[in-house]
């Protein structure tokens, strides 16, 4: 008996070696680059380098130039409101259904989906820096697509040097690369689903619309609005094409691609992280809310 | 087993049914070609003789095809000192270690939370989906400041931020381990082994297929991040980062087929890592809800 009690006990102080070792690397890591950082951001909104003192000072510059921002109806800051805007919006309306659908006819094993797989995830496999110069060459007035719009329309298009196409020409570059990157998410979720429940509605007369709607919607709708909801945290993150394509000229800037800008071609580290703050603290409430609809709607199914 | 399936579901196919499935499958194969072209062109492109005006036909490849442009690519490809076989090794640093250390790390905590009983573990748990659903966004200031004071930029050193246990990777991974069956460890537990042992040993192996598709779809990110290295390394020039720099200098200078050369070669071993991989990628990462 007390044998066992001391065994019990080195058992357990082993136990807590092995889980304070194993959690060591992710929870220093996650205070350094997460817990530092955010503190460090914070900061940085509300400083500035002050030059003669050579060191940061307290300042509210950053959030005035934004406010100022706010008084110009042509300014950056509405230009990437509308255009993240849009993004998220053909996320939502167009890149998500129409991932699904086709991943929906390759799980059908549509003819040739074997190869159809393949070609539809190029564009991530393709970096998107070289895919995007190659896109970009087609455009040209000497390349298929510039002929072709010459010898529709009758002029050449500037597809991307002017404000009237390039954010468009953007949107469509994207659209069309994006189904890839979510047709793993799909894929992984319906080949999870119980092949017998699909036989069994099939026996029961179901047609393709039940099957889709009825059955496979419901059964991977988990798994469906988690990609919802991190298509709108992403969207204000990961700036996209955009710098491959125009550096944010001709009207194309988003919020995500206008910090990247701000820290790598101009150095304004201060006025991104105040950008990113006050991003945050309007995306932040709408992401909770969002989650917390989302989970309602599947629980109650 | 499969097969009879699927001849099954041939049959049964109504008439509405194969109309649909003939639409898409036309739709499927433009998509297709309007995906394929931009690399048919970079094709075409790559093999014309160095200096001339390209593609007068944007639909035929010139002749004669000059191959040598392949082989020019590992010697004229230079992005601030760093040629293509220099970018070539950092994209592999750089992307190998990265995913690495992300799914080491994610493992390590995914483990232990999915497996063990202690105080705080739920604070873990919560603590990724919160994370991952609150971000704070333009912290690329703060953490470049941190790494320039660490002395970490344009260096592999960057690779010390690399183990990221608080994303999507810990949520597949902890799923994938909260199915695997307890008795394998149960009985190497009884056997006397200990703890550490279980984990390397026998969990960790027994997750392997799922952790190698979250790895691959990790590694083919991570090689295609181009925004990351030009931040945190620009000089140390990656395929993806440096082939973009190469694009801008080449307005002026540059010579145009040997890029698309080096950038048709740079497709390589993605392709073959994807074309290796497929079905593990398709089947094995599986999202699942949102509830903490």
């Amino acid at each position: 008996m007390e044998k066992e009690k001391r065994k019990t006990k080195i058992g357990v102080g082993k136990e807590r070696f092995f889980i304070i070792v194993m959690l060591l690397i992710p929870i220093s890591n996650f205070l350094v680059f997460w817990v530092y950082t955010s503190f460090d951001t914070i900061l940085m909104a509300f400083q500035k380098w002050d030059v003669a003192q050579g060191k940061d000072v307290f300042s509210m510059q950053n959030f005035e130039m934004l406010y100022n921002e706010l008084k110009l109806a042509d300014s950056t800051l509405f230009v990437s409101l509308k255009n993240t805007l849009l993004f998220f919006a053909s996320n939502v309306c167009i890149i998500l259904p129409v991932s699904f659908l086709l991943c929906y006819f390759l799980y059908k094993q549509i003819a040739g989906y074997k190869i159809y797989r393949f070609v539809f995830y190029l564009p991530s496999i393709v970096t998107s820096s070289v895919y995007v110069v190659l896109f970009k060459q087609i455009l040209t007035p000497s390349g298929f697509i510039g002929k072709l719009s010459e010898a529709l329309t009758g002029e050449v298009i500037p597809f991307l040097t002017d404000s009237r196409y390039a954010l468009n020409t953007i949107l469509i570059y994207s659209i069309l690369t994006s189904f890839g990157g979510n047709l793993i998410y799909f894929s992984g979720a319906m080949s999870n689903i119980d092949t017998e429940i699909i036989e069994a509605a099939k026996i029961d007369g179901a047609g393709m619309g039940t099957e889709m709607f009825r059955i496979v919607i419901p059964l991977i709708w988990p798994t469906l609005s988690t990609i919802l909801l991190f298509t709108f945290v992403g969207i204000f993150g990961s700036s996209g094409p955009i710098l491959l394509f125009t550096q944010g000229e001709y009207k194309t800037s988003t919020f995500a691609y206008w910090m990247y800008d701000l820290i790598y071609f101009s150095s304004n580290y201060y006025y991104a992280a105040a950008i990113g703050v006050s991003i945050t603290v309007v995306a932040a409430p709408i992401a909770i809310l969002l989650r917390k609809f989302l989970i309602r709607s599947y629980v109650e199914d | 087993m499969k097969n009879v399936v699927t001849k099954e579901n041939k049959i049964k196919k109504s008439k509405t049914q194969k109309i649909v499935f003939g639409v898409v499958f036309v739709i499927f194969f433009l998509y297709a070609i309007v995906l394929l072209y931009p690399l048919f062109f970079g094709f075409t492109a790559s093999l014309i003789e160095n200096g001339r005006v390209y593609a007068q036909n944007p639909l035929a490849i010139s002749v004669p095809p000059h191959f040598n442009n392949y082989t020019k690519a590992f010697e004229e490809l230079k992005v601030r000192g760093t040629d293509f076989f220099g970018m070539f090794v950092n994209s592999v640093w750089w992307s190998f270690g990265a995913t690495v250390l992300t799914i080491l790390s994610s493992a390590m905590m995914a483990y232990v939370v999915s497996r063990y009983d202690f105080r705080g573990k739920m604070l873990l748990y919560n603590m990724v989906l919160i994370v991952m659903i609150i971000p704070l966004y333009g912290t690329e200031s703060a953490k470049y400041r941190l790494l320039q004071a660490l002395n970490c930029l344009d260096s592999p050193l960057y690779l010390i931020c690399a183990p990221w246990a608080f994303g999507t990777n810990f949520l597949l991974i902890y799923s994938f381990f909260k199915a695997l069956p307890w008795s394998y460890s149960e009985a190497a537990f009884i056997d006397g082994a200990g703890h550490f042992y279980v984990f390397f040993r026998i969990m960790l192996p027994l997750a392997l297929p799922s952790v190698a598709a979250v790895f691959v779809v990790g590694f083919i990110g991570t090689w295609n991040d181009y925004s990351t290295p030009l931040l945190y390394f620009p000089n140390m020039p990656t395929l993806a980062s440096g082939l973009w720099q190469y694009e801008r200098q080449m307005q002026y200078q540059a010579n145009q087929p040997v890029y698309y050369a080096g950038a048709l070669l740079s497709m390589i071993p993605l392709f073959a890592i994807f074309i290796g991989f497929q079905n593990t990628i398709m089947q094995k990462v599986y999202m699942g809800g949102l509830k903490g």
